[in-house]
Order: structure tokens, then sequence, then C-alpha cells
């Protein structure tokens, strides 16, 4: 699905990602976990080809596709999704609009045909009631005036409209509520098949308990560090970040 | 047309020559006369002027116009917006009604009282008596007017009345050799309860000419106006317009000011809140792009208690636009219970596109809700990159974020078929 090799990036002169290595095959969910500042967002943002990051070394191969070479809207219409770990505002610009906008977008690459207004619609009501959004919602400017949750809560809606074949979330847990995780994490799972992967970059451990991950990566200083399974999150829960870096300073 | 003959004037020149002669001393006296005073006393105004320091119109003073002062024989149809059909219309060609494609009857039927009233009726002293109050205070293009303008259109809604159909005022200036220049002067008077709407759309046939209008507006008490001013000017071509608008107890004025192109547009659009619990809603939308330069200047008059005032004014510049907003609300001291607002936001989507803006309070009364402001930026490529990164493409994102700006001026526009034209001009403009 996704091999990123020897990744490096630099920010304003500063390295940020120091060769990251990360192998995602189709099916897989793969955790990242991390200090603040480790390099989690920008390596989701370097992926979805956001500007003002230089890659100084490296290469990313999705699908067959050598990734950074491609505008960002190539890279959605290819597949990749990322939930946002601070979704923007959008004043004026309907969120139902956008979403069609987006959808009909990627069907035009895909040569396939427009989705018509009525079928979208039936579409996004089902969808909205996955994600346990009011219809509301929809007919607002994007993400204006939406609680934190319910900006997060807004970008799953999207991933499970657009169907990527990859999701890189960040830290779509933080700001859901206890119920609205559960609901979340089971609009993800719904969402999983054998042909759609998953990079989830988060702080906690919780929102674990309602997936299945393959893997746990920690990504320190810009390299991940440690790879492990599920019970690595529980290690890192318990006895935090100064433990991988111990272990680490001793081999 | 056979205007070989016709000789031309800079603004200066003519001023001189018709303020002398005695033809125009005896049509119009009234106005004349005041037109007059203001020259002798002032003359127009210069870069050091404050009102005009960010519009600079000595391109006007240099250009050498004709002047139409009787109505020329007009063979070929004046174009008109798409939903003209629906409207009462009144073209008019060169500042004067068409007189030809004018039809009385559909006014008569709508029970509006149309009057025009040119320079060859005699008794205009007695039919202008009631018109002349708003020229007061002239300015140097009022008084420009004054001096030249050779008809009147008057509208007049009588009270109680609800007009079904639009009026459309369709300004189409055409030049031929030489750059013409117009004065249009229309007066505007609804009646205690009457209902109607206005749409005031300029356009030309490409070259270079100068209209120089001035709109008098009076709304009786609980008189409810919808009014429009399109202006898509020829990118050539120079447009002056001062709209005074005078509003009585408890009157409603919805108005938008839709500023499409043109080289040099100036709006000075004053509004007297003259009637107890009078409302205003003023919206403005300019799309400048090559060296347009649109300025709108905004006086808002809080005079009694308990009005209501909402201005909102958004410019997109693009390439060397120049866009200008200058606004003054004044609550005078009777006004108590005043809400008053007043917004500028402007969008600049090139390095070279630039704006003053210059929103003004003035409070003179202690138990008032006045709020003012004023923003600029760019497009946000956060929001170009979020539009990006779920597959639309950069054009489609740019053009997305740039309909949202203008959006909620779009969406108040009350007229479906000028939302719709807009949406148009909108589409137009991003291509
Ligand atoms: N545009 C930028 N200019 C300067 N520094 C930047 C920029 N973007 C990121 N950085 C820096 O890069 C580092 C990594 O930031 P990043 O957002 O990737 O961290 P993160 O691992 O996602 O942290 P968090 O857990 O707090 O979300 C930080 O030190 C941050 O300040
Ligand atoms: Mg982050």
């Amino acid at each position: 699905m996704i091999k990123i090799k020897n990744l490096k990036v630099r920010v304003e002169d500063k390295e940020i990602l120091k060769g990251l290595n990360l192998e995602v095959k189709p099916g897989e969910l793969h955790v990242i976990m991390g200090p603040n500042g480790a390099g989690k967002s920008t390596l989701a943002n370097v992926l979805s080809g956001k500007s003002g990051y230089d890659i100084i070394d490296g290469d990313v191969n999705f699908s067959g596709k050598d990734l950074l070479d491609m505008t960002p809207e190539a890279r959605a219409c290819e597949g990749l999704f990322m939930s946002f770990q601070y979704p923007i505002a959008i004043p004026g610009v309907n969120n139902m609009y956008f979403l069609k906008a987006s959808v009909n977008a990627i069907q035009k690459y895909r040569n396939e045909p427009e989705i018509d207004a009525i079928d979208f619609l039936k579409m996004i009501r089902s969808k909205l009631k996955e994600v346990d959004l009011d219809e509301k919602f929809i007919k607002r400017p994007v993400n204006e005036g939406f609680s934190g949750g319910e900006k997060k809560r807004n970008e799953i809606l999207q991933m499970i409209t657009l169907k990527p074949t990859l999701s890189i979330l960040d830290e779509t847990d933080s700001g859901l509520d206890i119920d609205a995780l559960k609901i979340v994490s089971q609009g993800i799972n719904n969402f999983r098949n054998s042909e759609r992967s998953f990079i989830l970059i988060t702080h906690y451990q919780r929102m674990l308990d309602y997936l299945e991950p393959d893997f746990i990566h920690v990504l320190i200083d810009g390299k991940i560090v440690k790879t492990g399974d599920k019970s690595l999150a529980q290690d890192l829960e318990d006895k935090g970040y100064s433990w991988v870096r111990e272990t680490m300073g001793s081999n | 047309m056979g205007n070989q003959g016709l000789s031309t004037f800079t603004p200066i020149q003519i001023v001189n020559a018709h303020l002398q002669s005695r033809d125009f001393q005896d049509s119009f006296p009234s106005f004349r006369e005041s037109a007059q005073d203001y020259f002798t006393k002032s003359g127009f105004p210069t870069s050091k002027t404050e009102a005009w320091r960010f519009t600079n119109i000595s391109p006007i003073l240099k250009t050498k116009f004709e002047y139409h002062h009787h109505q020329e024989e007009n063979k070929d149809q004046i174009p008109a917006p798409t939903y003209a059909d629906k409207c009462l219309k009144i073209d008019i060609l060169n500042g004067r009604v068409a007189g030809k494609s004018l039809d009385h009857l559909s006014f008569e039927t709508e029970g509006i009282l149309l009057n025009i009233i040119s320079e060859d009726i005699t008794d205009t002293k007695t039919v202008l008596s009631s018109l002349v109050s708003s020229d007061g205070n002239p300015t140097a293009f009022t008084a420009l007017n004054m001096a030249l303008f050779s008809q009147v259109i008057h509208l007049h809604i009588p009270d109680n009345h609800i007009v079904s159909k639009p009026i459309l005022l369709n300004i189409f200036s055409q030049s031929s050799e030489n750059p013409v220049s117009s004065n249009i002067r229309i007066h505007i008077t609804g009646g205690k309860h009457s209902q109607f709407t206005i749409i005031e759309t300029y356009s030309g046939n490409g070259k270079t000419y100068f209209n120089n209008s001035v709109i008098d507006i009076n709304l009786d008490s609980d008189a409810k106006l919808e009014y429009y001013k399109i202006q898509n000017e020829s990118d050539t071509s120079y447009h002056i317009s001062n709209t005074v608008i005078n509003q009585g107890k408890s009157s409603i004025m919805n108005a938008n000011i839709l500023s499409f192109s043109g080289k040099l547009i100036r709006n000075d659009i004053q509004v007297d809140l003259n009637g107890e619990g009078a409302e205003l809603n003023l919206f403005g939308l300019t799309l400048g792009q090559s060296q347009d330069h649109i300025d709108n200047t905004v006086l808002v008059n809080h005079r009694k208690p308990h009005c209501m005032s909402n201005q909102l004014f958004k410019n997109i510049l693009d390439h060397k636009s120049h866009g200008v907003f200058s606004g003054l609300i004044t609550v005078y001291e009777d006004a108590q219970k005043t809400d008053a607002r007043q917004k500028n936001q402007n969008l600049l989507l090139s390095e070279t596109a630039s704006v003053n803006s210059n929103p003004q309070l003035e409070i003179n009364a202690d138990d008032v809700r006045c709020s003012h402001g004023s923003t600029t930026g760019q497009l946000d490529d956060e929001a170009i990159f979020y539009l990006r990164s779920r597959g639309i493409s950069y054009e489609d994102a740019r053009k997305m974020l740039i309909s949202g700006f203008a959006h909620e001026i779009v969406n108040g526009i009350g007229y479906t078929p000028i939302k719709d034209s807009l949406n148009i001009f909108l589409d137009n403009y991003l291509t």
C-alpha cells in the first residue's frame, strides 16, 4: 500500500524527519505514538502533500506510484486521505457542496460518472448516522462553529464518504467525548476491510481498545525508534516515553 | 447618428460655457443657480481634498466629452439584462430616456406615476420644487449634474401601493467617435406603506464614456424598497454616482451595490434615517480586475431614535485593481437606541491589487449599539490545502474560496434573476 524509505524532511532549516521508514500493507492498521513535537503531524502533512516542507531525502511509494511527485489533489484521488489534527473552518463554503465537489472530483479522476444530487443526499444521510452527526451540520459552512468533537466527526464523515485506501488519522480521538469515541471507532471498524489501510496517530491507548491495531510504532525525534504489537501501547501508557529513550540508550 | 459636427469639452469647459448661456439658465433655473453658486465658491476636488484622497479624478477632468442634450434617434435596440422582460423597463441612452422603447401603459397599469421632465417643459419650477431639497449640500459632481442634466426621471409610488414587478432603469452608454458624457438624474419617491423594487443597471458599448448620475430616493413612512445598483461599465469608462436616500419612519431599505467593472467608479451613497424605526441594509460587492478603480464612499446619518443600519461591503480585487471603502456613520444626539453596524472585508487575489479602507463612527448619543471594522487578506493557503487534500483541484479550490467570500452578499440578494446573473458574473470573473 505505502512504503516510506529513509524520509528526511526539513522545515525552515530545521530537520524534523530524520530518516523515517515505514511500510503499511493492504488491510493493516498501524498506530504511531510519540511525544509532542516528534514529527507525527509533519509526516501526515508531507504524505498528503502540504507545501512548506523541504524533502531532502527518501522516497515514498504509494500503490506503485511515486507519492511525493503528485499534487495533493492527485494523492486524494489515488486514494489517500488525512484526517487533520486541527481541521480548518471555511466560511461561506457549504459542507454538503464541498463534500459533493470532492466526491465528484475523485469520480472524475477515475473516469467514473458524477453522482447526482438525490443519490448523494441519500448516501450522505446514511453516513451521517454512522458518525452520529445531525443533518444540520452538512448544511453549514465547512467546520464553521463546529465544536472540537464535531470537527473530528466531520473528518470521519469525509473519510467514509470518499472511501480512501489509505487513511491517515492525526489525533482523531482528541476532542471526542466517551460516547463519540466509541461511535467513531465503530465507524472506522465498519469501514475497515482487507483492502483499506490506516495510519493512526494518537497519544492515548483508549481508542485502541475498540480497534485492532496490527502494529504500534514509537516516533521520537523524527524517526521510528520502536515497533511492537498492541501491548506496546499499554507499556507506553504505563511507563512513558522516557522508558523508550532509556531502552534506546542501552542499545 | 450624424455626430460629425459635435464639439467636445472637458467638464470644466462645459460648466463654464453652460452656466453662462441664457438657454440653460432658463431651463431648470433653481438647479442651475445652485450649480453656479457651487462652482463660483468651490470647484472640482483635487488630490488634497480629503473626501477624494484615494480617487484621482484628473483623467475625467482632462477628457473632452460630447454632451447629448437632445434625444437622438436610436435605431438599435439597447442591450438589456436577461430578466428585463420581467420588469417595468426604462431604457436610458446617453443620459436620456429612449422614448420609443418606453411602455408608459405598463407603468400606468401598475399605478406608478412616471414623469419625464425635459427642459422644453415650461412649468419646470413647480414640478421640480419638491425635488430640490436633497441638493442643499452639493458636491462637485452633483453640482456638475445640476448644471448639465437635461431631463429628470421622476417615479412616484403612491401610498399603500405594492408594485408587483421590479422597475428596471437600464442605463446604457454609447460613444461613437468621441467619448460621451451623460448626466442622469432620477428622483424616486415611495409613498406611505408602498413596496417596490428598483434595479439600476449600467453598461456601455465598450468605449470611453463618463456617467455622472444623481439618484434621489425618498421613502415615506413604512415604505419598503429593494434597491440594486449594478455597474457593469466598460473597462475604459468613468462612472460617478451620487445616491441620496432619505428614509421616513419605519421605512425599510435593502440595497445592494454590485460593481463588476469600470475604469473608475466612485459611488457616493448617503442615507439619512430621518424617521423613528427606519431600517437600512446596505450591502456591496466589488469584483475588481485589470486596472479597475472602485470607490464606495458611504455616509449613514442616524438622525432619529430606534433606527437600524447594517452595512457590509466586500471587495474582491485581482490584477492591478484598486478598491476604496470610506464609511462614516454619524449618530446624532436625538438618535437614542441606534443600532448601527458597518463592516468592510477585502480579499486581494494578486500582489498588485490594493485597497484603502477607512470605516469611521461619530457618536453623539449615549444609548446606542454601534460597531465597525475592516479586514483585508489573501486567500487562505491552509483552506486551499484542505480542499485539495479532498481531491479538489487548485483552480476549483480557489474558486470555491472566492465564491465563499462573496457568498454572504450573493445569498442576501432577494431577487432571484439578479442572484443568478451575479453568479454568472462571478463565474466569468473566476475563469
Ligand atoms: N511550519 C513550521 N515552522 C517551524 N517549525 C515547524 C513547522 N511545522 C512543524 N514545525 C516543528 O516541527 C516539529 C514537529 O512538529 P509536528 O507537528 O510534526 O509534531 P507532532 O509530533 O505532531 O506533535 P503533537 O503531538 O504535539 O501533535 C515541532 O517542533 C514543530 O514546532
Ligand atoms: Mg501533531
